[in-house]
């Protein structure tokens, strides 16, 4: 049996990238996929060099300021591993482990008797999304803010979002213009 | 409701405050009250309606799921969205997925919930398209490397405030911070890869909270 064609699709970038995210998003509990951030930059960056830290940042920036999910970051990476097909997967791998897990869910529904259990369950993905989501803003700090003026300008934010209800948008516009007059 | 810049930490700190009233819906997530008298939603409405809401979330969908859901369609009240939210959080993938789903599914079944996540992803998906496209023509363009450095930079602080929201959540005691800790440190300093660390930490953390519990 000619299975050529097997390791063809199984070999590229396309095929291991969709196959990652699909893993990522159907055991990604607590934190979504901003929290797998890190093992998405692992992978694409680090272990395989599709694409360049910057770009995977740029992907980040890009998703957060446009319409839409933040998770669609994924979708746009995918871009930049494999063009508008990269999307496609990346969003298709995102999208559906997760949604057939919620079907069988659903399907089986959830009575009460696993009350104490679900409880113990949902206060223990507290502390580790706390800490997934930590890392995640640790490793793009450290690929982002390469200079000291850039780190301070996250630093500033971090506590304006902290302490005032200004919508995030604000802060990337203000963030882009900084950057963009090559003040960073 | 939070303001919308807390995004999913918000909601996160949101639903550990209510959660421990809302009990599970009887029936699961799927059963709509046999005394609802709301007409049902089909697919193609749930496509369009989710596809709105899709597109009008700006960093993070989910405070503007709570705006079109609970208040301004009237499809879920309150409680139900915490119930809806607190289920969502305990599936694997984004939590606004899973809202959408269960919401379609309630009202036209298996195709209700897959019109409502194809609402939520096919615009977005496209849109990342021509985002990518738009970055590979621009890409070059000194200022515009350069606005894009400030965004990500603009861009980290959200996620950093996310943590720290949730950090603030977690009960003051070593053994939940330990985990915090750890998490941070295998994920974020030793780049160790996630399913390692969700296979250690979940079952330790899931160990820790069902003891104090008890």
């Amino acid at each position: 049996m000619d299975v050529a064609w097997i390791d063809a699709l199984t070999g590229s970038a396309l095929w291991q990238f969709s196959a990652h995210i699909a893993l990522l998003s159907g055991t990604a509990i607590g934190g979504g996929m901003i929290a797998v951030m890190p093992d998405v930059h692992r992978f694409v960056v680090e272990t395989n060099h599709w694409v360049s830290s910057e770009q995977f940042t740029s992907a980040f920036a890009m998703a957060q300021a446009s319409p839409g999910p933040n998770f669609l970051y994924i979708a746009l990476i995918g871009w930049q591993v494999a063009g508008w097909k990269g999307t496609l997967a990346g969003s298709i791998a995102v999208a559906l482990p997760p949604a057939l897990v919620c079907y069988a869910v659903i399907r089986l529904g959830s009575g009460r008797e696993v009350g104490v259990l679900q409880k113990a369950f949902r206060r223990s993905l507290v502390p580790l999304s706390a800490g997934l989501l930590l890392a995640s803003g640790w490793v793009l700090a450290t690929t982002v803010d390469d200079t000291w003026r850039a780190a301070l300008m996250t630093m500033v934010f971090v506590v304006v979002l902290l302490r005032t209800r200004v919508h995030p948008l604000w802060l990337i516009g203000l963030g882009a213009l900084l950057g963009g007059l090559g003040l960073l | 409701m939070p303001d919308s810049n807390a995004g999913v930490a918000g909601d996160a700190t949101h639903e550990t405050a209510v959660a421990n009233q809302a009990p599970a819906p009887a029936g699961g997530p799927g059963a709509r009250k046999p005394t609802d008298g709301k007409p049902t939603i089909g697919p193609l409405q749930l496509f369009i309606s989710f596809s709105l809401l899709t597109i009008s979330g700006f960093g993070g969908v989910l405070p503007f799921a709570y705006r079109m859901l609970v208040e301004k369609r009237q499809w879920l009240d309150k409680t139900e969205f915490a119930e809806l939210f607190a289920i969502a959080q305990m599936m694997p993938g984004p939590p606004i997925l899973h809202i959408a789903q269960i919401v379609g599914h309630r009202d036209s079944g298996w195709r209700g919930g897959a019109a409502a996540v194809l609402g939520i992803m096919t615009l977005p998906t496209l849109l990342m398209m021509v985002m990518g496209l738009a970055y590979h023509q621009l890409g070059d363009i000194a200022a515009f490397r350069n606005a894009l450095a400030g965004m990500s930079a603009a861009a980290v602080a959200l996620i950093i405030v996310m943590g720290i929201k949730l950090a603030i959540a977690v009960p003051r005691r070593v053994r939940p911070w330990l985990v915090v800790v750890l998490a941070f440190v295998l994920l974020g300093l030793a780049h160790v890869s996630f399913f390692i660390v969700m296979a250690l930490l979940l079952p330790l953390s899931f160990w820790f909270a069902w003891k104090e519990s008890h």
